[in-house]
Protein backbone atom coordinates (compact mmCIF):
# COMPACT_ATOMS: atom_id res chain seq x y z
CA UNK A 1 0.00 0.00 0.00
CA UNK A 2 1.56 3.24 -1.06
CA UNK A 3 1.61 5.83 1.65
CA UNK A 4 -0.55 8.67 0.55
CA UNK A 5 -0.72 11.74 2.81
CA UNK A 6 -4.14 12.54 1.48
CA UNK A 7 -5.52 9.49 3.16
CA UNK A 8 -3.29 9.67 6.24
CA UNK A 9 -6.01 10.01 8.83
CA UNK A 10 -8.88 8.55 6.99
CA UNK A 11 -8.67 5.10 8.42
CA UNK A 12 -7.11 3.36 5.44
CA UNK A 13 -4.92 0.48 6.56
CA UNK A 14 -1.25 1.31 6.78
CA UNK A 15 1.62 -0.99 6.25
CA UNK A 16 2.87 -1.90 9.76
CA UNK A 17 6.32 -0.59 8.92
CA UNK A 18 5.18 2.78 7.64
CA UNK A 19 6.16 5.73 9.77
CA UNK A 20 3.29 7.86 10.77
CA UNK A 21 4.02 11.32 9.48
CA UNK A 22 1.87 14.14 10.75
CA UNK A 23 -0.46 15.25 8.03
CA UNK A 24 0.88 18.58 6.76
CA UNK A 25 -2.65 19.54 5.81
CA UNK A 26 -3.91 19.29 9.32
CA UNK A 27 -6.37 16.68 10.51
CA UNK A 28 -8.69 17.31 7.66
CA UNK A 29 -6.82 17.24 4.39
CA UNK A 30 -9.62 19.16 2.72
CA UNK A 31 -9.07 22.14 4.96
CA UNK A 32 -5.45 22.72 4.06
CA UNK A 33 -4.10 25.28 1.61
CA UNK A 34 -4.34 22.74 -1.06
CA UNK A 35 -3.84 24.51 -4.38
CA UNK A 36 -6.93 24.07 -6.41
CA UNK A 37 -6.69 23.86 -10.13
CA UNK A 38 -8.37 26.79 -11.78
CA UNK A 39 -9.05 27.76 -15.33
CA UNK A 40 -10.00 31.32 -14.54
CA UNK A 41 -6.92 32.69 -16.23
CA UNK A 42 -7.51 30.71 -19.40
CA UNK A 43 -9.75 31.99 -22.09
CA UNK A 44 -10.90 30.53 -25.29
CA UNK A 45 -10.03 33.48 -27.42
CA UNK A 46 -6.90 33.51 -29.41
CA UNK A 47 -4.19 35.86 -28.23
CA UNK A 48 -3.13 38.12 -31.04
CA UNK A 49 0.33 39.64 -31.19
CA UNK A 50 0.55 43.32 -30.37
CA UNK A 51 2.40 45.95 -32.27
CA UNK A 52 2.11 47.79 -35.52
CA UNK A 53 0.23 45.54 -37.84
CA UNK A 54 1.86 47.17 -40.82
CA UNK A 55 5.44 46.84 -39.69
CA UNK A 56 7.63 44.83 -41.96
CA UNK A 57 9.64 42.29 -40.13
CA UNK A 58 12.91 41.04 -41.40
CA UNK A 59 13.23 37.95 -39.31
CA UNK A 60 11.44 34.76 -40.10
CA UNK A 61 8.05 34.59 -38.48
CA UNK A 62 6.46 31.28 -37.79
CA UNK A 63 2.82 31.09 -38.56
CA UNK A 64 0.44 28.38 -37.58
CA UNK A 65 -0.78 27.01 -40.83
CA UNK A 66 -3.77 24.74 -40.98
CA UNK A 67 -3.22 21.56 -42.88
CA UNK A 68 -3.68 22.04 -46.56
CA UNK A 69 -6.05 19.29 -47.47
CA UNK A 70 -4.75 18.84 -50.92
CA UNK A 71 -2.32 20.83 -52.93
CA UNK A 72 -3.40 20.58 -56.50
CA UNK A 73 -3.06 22.32 -59.80
CA UNK A 74 -5.40 24.98 -58.43
CA UNK A 75 -2.95 25.81 -55.69
CA UNK A 76 -0.20 26.39 -58.21
CA UNK A 77 -2.49 28.47 -60.37
CA UNK A 78 -3.57 30.56 -57.42
CA UNK A 79 0.04 31.03 -56.51
CA UNK A 80 0.87 32.18 -60.00
CA UNK A 81 -2.07 34.55 -59.91
CA UNK A 82 -0.92 35.94 -56.64
CA UNK A 83 2.55 36.47 -57.95
CA UNK A 84 1.13 38.92 -60.43
CA UNK A 85 -0.26 40.90 -57.50
CA UNK A 86 3.11 41.49 -55.95
CA UNK A 87 5.47 42.77 -58.63
CA UNK A 88 9.21 42.50 -58.23
CA UNK A 89 9.52 46.27 -57.70
CA UNK A 90 8.68 46.27 -54.03
CA UNK A 91 6.38 45.44 -51.21
CA UNK A 92 2.87 46.69 -51.40
CA UNK A 93 1.44 48.54 -48.45
CA UNK A 94 -1.81 47.19 -47.30
CA UNK A 95 -4.75 49.27 -46.28
CA UNK A 96 -7.32 48.28 -43.84
CA UNK A 97 -7.59 44.56 -43.51
CA UNK A 98 -11.11 43.49 -44.08
CA UNK A 99 -12.47 40.34 -42.68
CA UNK A 100 -12.87 37.81 -45.40
CA UNK A 101 -10.25 39.45 -47.55
CA UNK A 102 -7.75 36.82 -46.77
CA UNK A 103 -6.07 37.43 -50.02
CA UNK A 104 -4.41 40.65 -48.91
CA UNK A 105 -3.58 39.57 -45.39
CA UNK A 106 -0.05 40.18 -44.35
CA UNK A 107 1.98 38.00 -42.13
CA UNK A 108 0.64 39.70 -39.07
CA UNK A 109 -2.61 37.89 -39.41
CA UNK A 110 -1.13 34.99 -37.60
CA UNK A 111 -3.26 32.93 -35.51
CA UNK A 112 -6.83 32.48 -36.23
CA UNK A 113 -7.51 30.25 -39.15
CA UNK A 114 -11.16 30.02 -39.89
CA UNK A 115 -12.45 26.57 -40.27
CA UNK A 116 -13.11 25.58 -43.80
CA UNK A 117 -10.74 28.14 -45.20
CA UNK A 118 -7.67 26.02 -44.86
CA UNK A 119 -7.43 25.32 -48.51
CA UNK A 120 -6.90 28.85 -49.70
CA UNK A 121 -5.39 30.30 -46.57
CA UNK A 122 -1.89 28.98 -46.97
CA UNK A 123 -1.77 30.48 -50.42
CA UNK A 124 -2.97 33.90 -49.39
CA UNK A 125 -0.69 34.13 -46.43
CA UNK A 126 1.81 35.59 -48.72
CA UNK A 127 4.67 36.63 -46.53
CA UNK A 128 6.49 39.67 -47.62
CA UNK A 129 9.65 39.16 -45.70
CA UNK A 130 10.78 36.33 -47.85
CA UNK A 131 9.80 38.17 -50.99
CA UNK A 132 13.37 38.54 -52.19
CA UNK A 133 14.18 34.91 -51.68
CA UNK A 134 10.89 34.02 -53.23
CA UNK A 135 11.63 36.01 -56.35
CA UNK A 136 14.76 34.02 -56.94
CA UNK A 137 12.84 30.81 -56.94
CA UNK A 138 10.34 30.13 -59.70
CA UNK A 139 7.28 28.02 -59.10
CA UNK A 140 8.74 24.65 -59.75
CA UNK A 141 12.11 23.39 -58.64
CA UNK A 142 14.03 22.10 -61.64
CA UNK A 143 17.60 21.05 -62.30
CA UNK A 144 18.34 24.59 -63.48
CA UNK A 145 17.08 26.61 -60.53
CA UNK A 146 17.86 24.15 -57.74
CA UNK A 147 18.87 25.94 -54.56
CA UNK A 148 21.89 24.71 -52.64
CA UNK A 149 21.57 22.46 -49.60
CA UNK A 150 18.52 20.85 -51.16
CA UNK A 151 18.18 17.25 -52.19
CA UNK A 152 16.47 16.74 -55.51
CA UNK A 153 15.32 13.71 -57.44
CA UNK A 154 14.51 14.19 -61.09
CA UNK A 155 10.77 13.63 -61.60
CA UNK A 156 10.05 10.49 -63.53
CA UNK A 157 8.39 10.95 -66.93
CA UNK A 158 5.38 8.77 -67.63
CA UNK A 159 6.67 6.43 -70.28
CA UNK A 160 7.77 2.89 -71.11
CA UNK A 161 5.13 0.91 -69.31
CA UNK A 162 5.49 -2.83 -68.93
CA UNK A 163 2.92 -5.47 -69.79
CA UNK A 164 1.44 -7.40 -66.86
CA UNK A 165 3.84 -10.30 -67.36
CA UNK A 166 6.84 -7.97 -67.54
CA UNK A 167 5.57 -6.09 -64.51
CA UNK A 168 5.50 -9.27 -62.46
CA UNK A 169 8.92 -10.31 -63.68
CA UNK A 170 10.59 -6.93 -63.19
CA UNK A 171 8.70 -5.89 -60.08
CA UNK A 172 7.55 -2.56 -61.45
CA UNK A 173 5.26 -1.13 -64.10
CA UNK A 174 7.93 1.30 -65.24
CA UNK A 175 10.72 -0.13 -67.33
CA UNK A 176 12.78 2.99 -66.57
CA UNK A 177 12.90 2.07 -62.91
CA UNK A 178 14.02 -1.50 -63.51
CA UNK A 179 17.55 -1.93 -62.15
CA UNK A 180 18.39 -5.62 -61.88
CA UNK A 181 20.99 -6.73 -59.39
CA UNK A 182 23.93 -8.97 -60.14
CA UNK A 183 24.96 -10.94 -57.10
CA UNK A 184 28.44 -10.52 -55.72
CA UNK A 185 30.64 -13.53 -55.24
CA UNK A 186 32.85 -11.76 -52.75
CA UNK A 187 31.57 -9.31 -50.14
CA UNK A 188 33.53 -6.28 -51.25
CA UNK A 189 33.85 -3.31 -48.92
CA UNK A 190 36.31 -0.44 -48.68
CA UNK A 191 39.01 0.54 -51.11
CA UNK A 192 40.07 -2.39 -53.28
CA UNK B 1 -8.36 2.06 -41.84
CA UNK B 2 -6.91 -1.17 -43.07
CA UNK B 3 -8.69 -4.16 -44.47
CA UNK B 4 -6.98 -7.36 -45.46
CA UNK B 5 -6.80 -8.90 -48.88
CA UNK B 6 -6.21 -12.62 -48.71
CA UNK B 7 -3.37 -12.76 -51.16
CA UNK B 8 0.28 -11.85 -51.32
CA UNK B 9 1.39 -8.95 -53.49
CA UNK B 10 3.96 -11.32 -55.04
CA UNK B 11 3.79 -15.13 -55.01
CA UNK B 12 6.03 -16.97 -52.57
CA UNK B 13 6.58 -20.61 -53.39
CA UNK B 14 9.69 -22.03 -51.79
CA UNK B 15 10.36 -25.70 -52.37
CA UNK B 16 13.57 -26.25 -50.46
CA UNK B 17 14.02 -25.64 -46.76
CA UNK B 18 16.96 -23.47 -45.77
CA UNK B 19 17.11 -22.50 -42.13
CA UNK B 20 20.26 -20.42 -42.36
CA UNK B 21 18.64 -18.30 -45.03
CA UNK B 22 15.49 -18.04 -42.95
CA UNK B 23 17.54 -16.69 -40.09
CA UNK B 24 19.27 -14.17 -42.36
CA UNK B 25 15.95 -12.98 -43.79
CA UNK B 26 14.82 -12.09 -40.26
CA UNK B 27 16.75 -8.88 -40.91
CA UNK B 28 14.10 -7.82 -43.39
CA UNK B 29 11.39 -8.66 -40.85
CA UNK B 30 12.48 -7.26 -37.50
CA UNK B 31 15.74 -5.61 -38.35
CA UNK B 32 16.74 -1.97 -38.27
CA UNK B 33 15.88 -1.38 -41.94
CA UNK B 34 13.27 -4.04 -42.31
CA UNK B 35 9.70 -3.86 -43.49
CA UNK B 36 8.21 -3.40 -40.04
CA UNK B 37 10.41 -0.37 -39.44
CA UNK B 38 9.55 1.06 -42.84
CA UNK B 39 5.83 0.61 -42.51
CA UNK B 40 5.62 1.99 -38.97
CA UNK B 41 7.86 4.91 -39.92
CA UNK B 42 5.85 5.99 -42.93
CA UNK B 43 2.47 5.43 -41.37
CA UNK B 44 3.35 7.52 -38.34
CA UNK B 45 5.08 10.34 -40.17
CA UNK B 46 1.99 11.17 -42.18
CA UNK B 47 0.15 12.78 -39.28
CA UNK B 48 2.44 15.78 -39.21
CA UNK B 49 2.83 16.29 -42.94
CA UNK B 50 1.68 19.64 -44.32
CA UNK B 51 0.14 18.63 -47.63
CA UNK B 52 -2.31 16.07 -48.91
CA UNK B 53 0.21 14.82 -51.39
CA UNK B 54 2.78 13.94 -48.76
CA UNK B 55 0.15 12.32 -46.55
CA UNK B 56 -1.07 10.31 -49.51
CA UNK B 57 2.29 9.02 -50.58
CA UNK B 58 3.23 8.07 -47.01
CA UNK B 59 -0.06 6.26 -46.48
CA UNK B 60 0.20 4.32 -49.72
CA UNK B 61 3.84 3.36 -49.41
CA UNK B 62 3.34 2.53 -45.71
CA UNK B 63 0.50 0.22 -46.66
CA UNK B 64 2.62 -1.41 -49.33
CA UNK B 65 5.36 -1.99 -46.77
CA UNK B 66 2.86 -3.80 -44.56
CA UNK B 67 2.16 -6.04 -47.56
CA UNK B 68 5.89 -6.62 -47.96
CA UNK B 69 6.11 -7.52 -44.29
CA UNK B 70 3.68 -10.29 -45.06
CA UNK B 71 5.77 -11.47 -48.01
CA UNK B 72 8.94 -11.56 -45.90
CA UNK B 73 7.14 -13.46 -43.17
CA UNK B 74 5.80 -15.97 -45.69
CA UNK B 75 9.30 -16.42 -47.07
CA UNK B 76 10.77 -17.12 -43.64
CA UNK B 77 7.89 -19.40 -42.79
CA UNK B 78 8.24 -21.47 -45.94
CA UNK B 79 11.99 -21.68 -45.53
CA UNK B 80 11.73 -23.00 -42.00
CA UNK B 81 8.46 -24.81 -41.50
CA UNK B 82 8.75 -28.57 -41.09
CA UNK B 83 12.41 -28.52 -40.13
CA UNK B 84 13.78 -31.44 -38.14
CA UNK B 85 15.76 -30.91 -34.97
CA UNK B 86 18.93 -31.99 -36.74
CA UNK B 87 18.36 -29.33 -39.39
CA UNK B 88 17.77 -26.73 -36.70
CA UNK B 89 20.95 -27.62 -34.91
CA UNK B 90 22.98 -27.82 -38.09
CA UNK B 91 21.86 -24.34 -39.10
CA UNK B 92 22.66 -22.78 -35.74
CA UNK B 93 18.99 -22.01 -35.30
CA UNK B 94 19.04 -23.46 -31.77
CA UNK B 95 18.81 -20.14 -29.94
CA UNK B 96 15.90 -18.91 -31.99
CA UNK B 97 14.17 -22.26 -31.63
CA UNK B 98 14.57 -22.20 -27.86
CA UNK B 99 12.90 -18.78 -27.54
CA UNK B 100 10.40 -18.87 -30.34
CA UNK B 101 10.12 -22.40 -31.63
CA UNK B 102 9.93 -22.48 -35.38
CA UNK B 103 7.87 -19.32 -35.22
CA UNK B 104 8.34 -15.85 -36.62
CA UNK B 105 9.50 -13.49 -33.95
CA UNK B 106 10.12 -9.83 -34.71
CA UNK B 107 13.84 -9.93 -34.15
CA UNK B 108 16.88 -9.43 -36.27
CA UNK B 109 19.17 -12.33 -37.18
CA UNK B 110 21.18 -11.92 -33.98
CA UNK B 111 18.06 -12.08 -31.84
CA UNK B 112 17.85 -8.37 -31.03
CA UNK B 113 14.19 -7.53 -30.61
CA UNK B 114 12.56 -4.96 -32.88
CA UNK B 115 12.16 -1.59 -31.26
CA UNK B 116 10.52 1.70 -32.14
CA UNK B 117 13.98 3.22 -31.72
CA UNK B 118 14.40 2.07 -35.31
CA UNK B 119 11.61 4.44 -36.35
CA UNK B 120 13.09 7.75 -37.52
CA UNK B 121 10.51 10.42 -37.06
CA UNK B 122 11.06 14.12 -36.52
CA UNK B 123 7.77 15.76 -37.55
CA UNK B 124 9.80 17.98 -39.83
CA UNK B 125 8.58 17.32 -43.35
CA UNK B 126 11.91 17.75 -45.14
CA UNK B 127 13.81 15.78 -42.50
CA UNK B 128 11.30 12.97 -42.56
CA UNK B 129 11.11 12.69 -46.32
CA UNK B 130 14.91 12.79 -46.64
CA UNK B 131 15.20 10.14 -43.96
CA UNK B 132 12.71 7.98 -45.82
CA UNK B 133 14.82 8.13 -48.94
CA UNK B 134 17.77 6.93 -46.88
CA UNK B 135 15.63 4.18 -45.41
CA UNK B 136 14.65 2.94 -48.85
CA UNK B 137 18.25 2.84 -49.96
CA UNK B 138 19.21 0.93 -46.82
CA UNK B 139 16.39 -1.52 -47.41
CA UNK B 140 17.53 -2.01 -50.99
CA UNK B 141 21.08 -2.64 -49.82
CA UNK B 142 19.75 -5.08 -47.25
CA UNK B 143 17.99 -7.06 -49.94
CA UNK B 144 21.13 -7.03 -52.04
CA UNK B 145 23.03 -8.56 -49.14
CA UNK B 146 20.37 -11.23 -48.84
CA UNK B 147 20.56 -11.89 -52.56
CA UNK B 148 24.29 -12.43 -52.15
CA UNK B 149 23.59 -15.16 -49.65
CA UNK B 150 21.45 -17.53 -51.68
CA UNK B 151 21.31 -19.26 -55.04
CA UNK B 152 17.80 -20.64 -54.66
CA UNK B 153 15.80 -19.18 -57.57
CA UNK B 154 12.49 -19.27 -55.71
CA UNK B 155 13.93 -17.17 -52.92
CA UNK B 156 15.85 -14.88 -55.27
CA UNK B 157 12.72 -14.07 -57.26
CA UNK B 158 10.96 -12.78 -54.14
CA UNK B 159 13.98 -10.87 -52.84
CA UNK B 160 14.52 -9.26 -56.26
CA UNK B 161 10.90 -8.15 -56.32
CA UNK B 162 11.17 -6.61 -52.87
CA UNK B 163 14.44 -4.92 -53.81
CA UNK B 164 12.94 -3.42 -56.96
CA UNK B 165 9.99 -2.03 -54.97
CA UNK B 166 12.45 -0.19 -52.71
CA UNK B 167 13.94 1.48 -55.76
CA UNK B 168 10.49 2.59 -56.89
CA UNK B 169 9.72 3.91 -53.40
CA UNK B 170 12.93 5.91 -53.42
CA UNK B 171 11.87 7.61 -56.63
CA UNK B 172 8.44 8.41 -55.20
CA UNK B 173 9.85 9.78 -51.96
CA UNK B 174 12.30 11.87 -53.96
CA UNK B 175 9.44 13.40 -55.91
CA UNK B 176 7.56 14.00 -52.67
CA UNK B 177 10.62 15.77 -51.28
CA UNK B 178 10.72 18.03 -54.34
CA UNK B 179 7.09 18.84 -53.69
CA UNK B 180 7.72 19.59 -50.02
CA UNK B 181 10.67 21.85 -50.84
CA UNK B 182 8.53 23.74 -53.34
CA UNK B 183 5.77 24.01 -50.77
CA UNK B 184 8.18 25.36 -48.18
CA UNK B 185 9.44 27.99 -50.61
CA UNK B 186 5.93 29.15 -51.41
CA UNK B 187 5.86 30.85 -48.03
CA UNK B 188 3.53 28.44 -46.39
CA UNK B 189 4.89 27.49 -43.05
CA UNK B 190 4.89 24.27 -41.18
CA UNK B 191 5.66 25.73 -37.79
CA UNK B 192 3.74 26.92 -34.80
CA UNK B 193 3.25 30.56 -34.00
CA UNK B 194 5.84 31.55 -31.42
CA UNK B 195 4.12 34.67 -30.17
CA UNK C 1 -8.85 -20.36 -65.58
CA UNK C 2 -7.14 -22.18 -62.76
CA UNK C 3 -6.89 -20.62 -59.34
CA UNK C 4 -3.15 -20.19 -59.62
CA UNK C 5 -3.29 -18.56 -63.07
CA UNK C 6 -6.05 -16.19 -62.01
CA UNK C 7 -4.15 -15.30 -58.88
CA UNK C 8 -0.99 -14.62 -60.91
CA UNK C 9 -2.93 -12.29 -63.18
CA UNK C 10 -4.40 -10.48 -60.18
CA UNK C 11 -0.95 -10.10 -58.69
CA UNK C 12 0.52 -8.72 -61.93
CA UNK C 13 -2.28 -6.24 -62.58
CA UNK C 14 -2.27 -5.43 -58.86
CA UNK C 15 1.35 -4.34 -59.02
CA UNK C 16 0.53 -2.20 -62.04
CA UNK C 17 -2.31 -0.56 -60.13
CA UNK C 18 -0.07 0.09 -57.11
CA UNK C 19 2.63 1.66 -59.28
CA UNK C 20 0.11 3.86 -61.06
CA UNK C 21 -1.50 4.94 -57.82
CA UNK C 22 1.88 5.87 -56.34
CA UNK C 23 2.78 7.76 -59.52
CA UNK C 24 -0.47 9.70 -59.32
CA UNK C 25 0.22 10.59 -55.69
CA UNK C 26 3.33 12.49 -56.73
CA UNK C 27 2.13 13.64 -60.16
CA UNK C 28 -1.49 14.51 -59.48
CA UNK C 29 -1.99 16.47 -62.69
CA UNK C 30 -0.77 13.80 -65.09
CA UNK C 31 -3.85 12.95 -67.13
CA UNK C 32 -2.20 10.12 -69.02
CA UNK C 33 -1.39 8.36 -65.78
CA UNK C 34 -4.90 8.97 -64.48
CA UNK C 35 -6.35 7.37 -67.60
CA UNK C 36 -4.04 4.35 -67.30
CA UNK C 37 -4.92 3.99 -63.65
CA UNK C 38 -8.61 3.93 -64.39
CA UNK C 39 -8.12 1.29 -67.06
CA UNK C 40 -5.91 -0.85 -64.84
CA UNK C 41 -8.16 -0.50 -61.82
CA UNK C 42 -11.18 -1.61 -63.80
CA UNK C 43 -9.28 -4.58 -65.19
CA UNK C 44 -8.20 -5.51 -61.66
CA UNK C 45 -11.76 -5.21 -60.41
CA UNK C 46 -13.06 -7.56 -63.06
CA UNK C 47 -10.31 -10.09 -62.39
CA UNK C 48 -11.07 -10.00 -58.69
CA UNK C 49 -14.80 -10.38 -59.30
CA UNK C 50 -14.03 -13.42 -61.44
CA UNK C 51 -11.79 -14.90 -58.77
CA UNK C 52 -14.27 -14.27 -55.98
CA UNK C 53 -17.18 -15.80 -57.86
CA UNK C 54 -15.20 -19.01 -58.31
CA UNK C 55 -13.07 -19.24 -55.18
CA UNK C 56 -14.63 -17.17 -52.45
CA UNK C 57 -13.89 -13.85 -50.78
CA UNK C 58 -10.60 -12.05 -51.22
CA UNK C 59 -11.27 -9.24 -48.78
CA UNK C 60 -12.77 -9.21 -45.31
CA UNK C 61 -15.19 -7.03 -43.38
CA UNK C 62 -17.83 -6.75 -46.04
CA UNK C 63 -15.55 -5.46 -48.79
CA UNK C 64 -15.81 -8.52 -50.99
CA UNK C 65 -18.36 -9.54 -53.58
CA UNK C 66 -18.45 -13.02 -52.07
CA UNK C 67 -19.87 -13.79 -48.64
CA UNK C 68 -18.70 -17.36 -48.24
CA UNK C 69 -17.00 -17.26 -44.86
CA UNK C 70 -16.21 -20.98 -44.99
CA UNK C 71 -13.91 -20.29 -47.92
CA UNK C 72 -12.32 -17.44 -46.04
CA UNK C 73 -11.57 -19.73 -43.12
CA UNK C 74 -10.66 -22.98 -44.83
CA UNK C 75 -9.12 -22.17 -48.16
CA UNK C 76 -5.34 -21.97 -48.26
CA UNK C 77 -3.87 -18.89 -46.67
CA UNK C 78 -1.35 -16.90 -48.73
CA UNK C 79 1.72 -17.96 -46.77
CA UNK C 80 1.03 -21.67 -46.88
CA UNK C 81 3.01 -23.82 -49.26
CA UNK C 82 0.90 -24.34 -52.37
Amino acid sequence: MIYNPYYANSGYPHHPNTMNYPNPMGSNPMQGNWPKPTTEHCSDEVVRPQGNPHAMKEEIVYVEAGPVKSSTVQDYELYLMEKEYYPKAGMQKHGHMEKGHHHKEGMQQHAHMEKGHHHKEGMQQHAHMDMKKDMQLTTKITCENLPIATAFVRPQPFQNLNSPAETLQQGTLFNDLYQPYVARKVAQGGRC
Amino acid sequence: MWIYEKRLQFPVDVKKRDLRMAKAILDALGGHDGELTASMEYLHQRYTMPTGESMAILTDIGTEELAHLEIVASLIHQLSAGATIEEIKAAGFDGHYASNGIGLQLVDPSGTPWTSAYVDLKADPVADMSSNMGAEERARAGYEHLLDLTRDEDVRKVLSFLREREIVHFQRFGEALNHLNEFKNHDRYFFMDQE
Amino acid sequence: MSRKDLMTQIQAVGIMAVDLHLYLDTHPQNTQAAHEYKKTAEHLKSLKAQYESQFGPLVNFGNSSSFDNKCWINDPWPWERQ
